[in-house]
């Protein structure tokens, strides 16, 4: 124990010491989280403030027709009205930008309209507007039906409620933090993988091929310590240097989260996110989320340092190691689909029952028993790594192999 | 003291070994060493002498438990090195030409983690690390991360490793190569030392030069087999040619013939 303590220690003193490892290690999950969710809420901020204060341009074909299309859309603020000479102008300007719509009415349109007949007229626009302004067309022509609506049923002397019988009201028992929870909750999980692997390669590379490229590995198997001595030492500081890096993303999390509870303001969809990542913080979900934690990492180092220890040289570990990346990255994708739920099929999974667990936890829908089975599945990966990690290690053509 | 019988070390080849060993080459293993036996004594210097790919590194390997060997056995200061490898990594020193140091730690720090591994007690390390730093000229530089340090200074650092423990034994692998004059000559100098200190020492070459300044006892290896084993004082006495380089290569292609 005395000599794992003391190679754990030396390890670590020689990571931290390398500016790199440092910054892939703890900066950059610090600082990820808070970046992300900055230029998101600065978006949808800027986004929304543009539309409201732009002027919505509406062009209509000038032959006549269309007068109460337009006379409803002079009472609609943020408009301006030009008129347009046919449709062919009409989507040239759209496409030029000069437009955001063009509307044009058939002969005997406002004659049908005043003899309650259905008529009908074209709109055009483009759909890859802003979807601000998409929207607010929409909007218009909805408003503009439901006033013809209202005025047929004056005119026929009936009453409004008849178009709705029943009215529906719905309550959305899921509260904000679930609903957000399932659309952005996979990101959290996707990021804190991600990290944990990252945390983990470079010094696993390091202290194993990096090592053996140094030759001071030698030296080191001539010491008193035994092999798995050293194996412990070395894979203790992998695995906490995962751990420190998932730890680094809770951090910028909760940075996140405060940055955001102080922008907010009266923003809905700021204070949505914001009680989503105060959801998270929570005493509860860190400790569940340490839980998948502990696990993946010892996973990630026990795999990451049996292929280095396997590798002659530095770059040849980079280069065993890297595409991992990929077996790590498609199943956190297919955890942040929508739809896809932790259950027991699922928590049996590596990688995708952390991501759809953590996901859960995230929108605290989490249940007992798949979150169980993960927990269960990712020890019994966590053992399987570690116990060929081990042989591995113990086999002398892997360890001088070079 | 160190006893070798009838040691053999057999490596499975990959697809790929097999390759590169020709198209003449039949089998799936290749024969490192072949049942090779010596004894080296406190206070010689064992020297063992043959080409690039002779053995020698496996040799030493096993007697530094990082190998285990296929059959034969091996005991340092008594201990067999399979059954009791954690007590002859106690009493024993390994170095290399490679000096093998970790860049972001200083020359103390150096020591003092292997002191520990070598089960040492702080007090012993801090007074061992005294003796050695003086003795090698590292006072000065001992707190300074090795990175940026000369092949020389390293090379004293790699010193101060491998005798801070004071083994009984020391194993020199090449500890020459790659090194300029004067790091060599300090590496000669320990050599010498240790026999002075009754060590056991064994020393890998193939630099005649380094066999004729030191050692006591020769043994030659070519090709896994043992082809010499006696004193250095007889073997020279009984040389055919007139240099060790020659009389060398005159034994290596008898023995080329032999298992042709």
């Amino acid at each position: 124990m005395k000599n794992i303590i003391t190679i754990f220690k030396k390890e670590l003193r020689d990571i931290t010491r390398e500016r790199r490892t440092l910054m892939i290690m703890i900066v950059i999950p610090l600082v990820v989280y808070p970046a992300i969710f900055t230029i998101i809420s600065k978006y949808m901020a800027s986004e929304a403030e543009k539309a409201g204060e732009k002027t919505l341009r509406i062009g209509i074909v000038q032959n006549g027709n269309g007068n109460d299309f337009t006379a409803f859309l002079q009472q609609m603020p943020n408009t301006e009205i030009r008129s347009i000479a046919d449709t062919v102008t009409g989507k040239d300007l759209i496409l030029s930008d000069s437009l955001d719509a063009a509307y044009f009415f058939p002969d005997g349109y406002d004659a049908g309209i005043a003899k309650l007949e259905q008529t009908g007229f074209d709109y055009f626009y483009t759909s890859t507007n802003n979807e601000f302004e998409v929207g607010i067309i929409q909007n218009i022509n909805g408003a503009y039906k439901r006033s013809l609506t209202s005025r047929k049923l004056t005119e026929l002397s009936m009453n409004q409620t008849i178009l709705e019988p029943a009215k529906d009201n719905a309550r959305n028992l899921a509260s904000a933090r679930e609903q957000l929870g399932s659309i952005i909750g996979g990101i959290i999980p996707y990021f804190f993988i991600i990290f944990c692997m990252v945390g983990c390669m470079y010094p696993a590379i390091d202290l194993a091929a990096g090592e053996k490229e140094r030759g001071s590995l030698e030296t080191l198997l001539v010491s008193s310590a035994s092999r798995i001595e050293i194996y412990i030492g070395k894979l203790m500081t992998v695995a906490l240097s995962g751990f420190v890096s998932a730890m680094a993303s809770i951090a910028g999390l909760i940075l996140a989260a405060k940055m955001m509870g102080g922008d907010a303001g009266d923003d809905q969809s700021l204070m949505q996110i914001t009680s989503l990542l105060n959801g998270i913080i929570e005493a509860r979900s860190i400790l569940l989320m340490l839980l998948i934690l502990l696990p993946l990492n010892i996973f990630f180092a026990a795999i990451t340092l049996m292929l280095s220890i396997y590798a002659k040289t530095f770059k040849e570990a980079q280069s065993m190691i890297t595409p991992l990346m990929i077996f790590i990255v498609f199943p956190s994708i297919i955890g942040m689909l929508p739809g896809v739920t932790l259950n027991v099929s699922t928590a049996l999974i590596p990688i995708l029952n952390v991501s759809l667990g953590a996901k859960e936890i995230i929108s605290g829908t989490a249940q007992a028993g798949p979150l169980i089975v993960t927990y269960l599945a990712l020890f019994l990966y966590a053992g399987l790594a570690l116990t060929l990690s081990v042989r591995f290690f113990n086999n002398e053509k892997n360890i001088l192999r070079g | 003291m160190i006893e070798i019988n009838n040691l053999n070390k057999t490596f499975a080849l990959s697809r790929q070994q097999k390759k590169e060993m020709g198209s003449d080459f039949i089998g799936n293993t290749v024969d490192a060493v072949r049942d090779v036996s010596f004894t080296c004594m406190p206070g010689r210097i064992f020297t063992l002498l043959g080409p690039n790919g002779a053995g020698k590194t496996t040799t030493l390997r096993m007697i530094a438990t990082i190998l285990k060997p296929t059959s034969g056995t091996i005991t340092v200061c008594g201990f067999d090195t399979i059954k009791d490898g954690m007590e002859v990594r106690k009493r024993l020193g390994f170095l290399t030409g490679s000096t093998g140091l970790y860049d972001r730690l200083t020359p103390d720090e150096t020591i003092t983690y292997f002191g520990r591994l070598n089960g040492m007690p702080d007090a012993v390390i801090e007074k061992r690390k005294k003796e050695l730093f003086h003795l090698l000229g590292i006072d000065q530089f001992a707190h300074r991360r090795v990175g940026k340090f000369s092949t020389g200074m390293k090379q004293k650092v790699s010193i101060a490793r491998t005798m801070i423990h004071d083994p009984e034994v020391v194993v020199f692998d090449e500890p020459t190569s790659g090194l300029d004059v004067i790091a060599a000559k300090s590496i000669i100098e320990l050599i010498r030392d240790c026999r002075q200190k009754n060590k056991t020492v064994i020393l890998s070459t193939h630099i005649m030069s380094e066999v004729n300044m030191l050692a006591d006892d020769l043994a030659i290896i070519h090709k896994g087999d043992l082809i010499y084993n006696g004193l250095y004082t007889d073997f020279k006495a009984n040389m055919r040619e007139s240099t060790l380089e020659d009389e060398f290569i005159r034994i290596a292609s008898e023995h080329e013939n032999a298992i042709a």
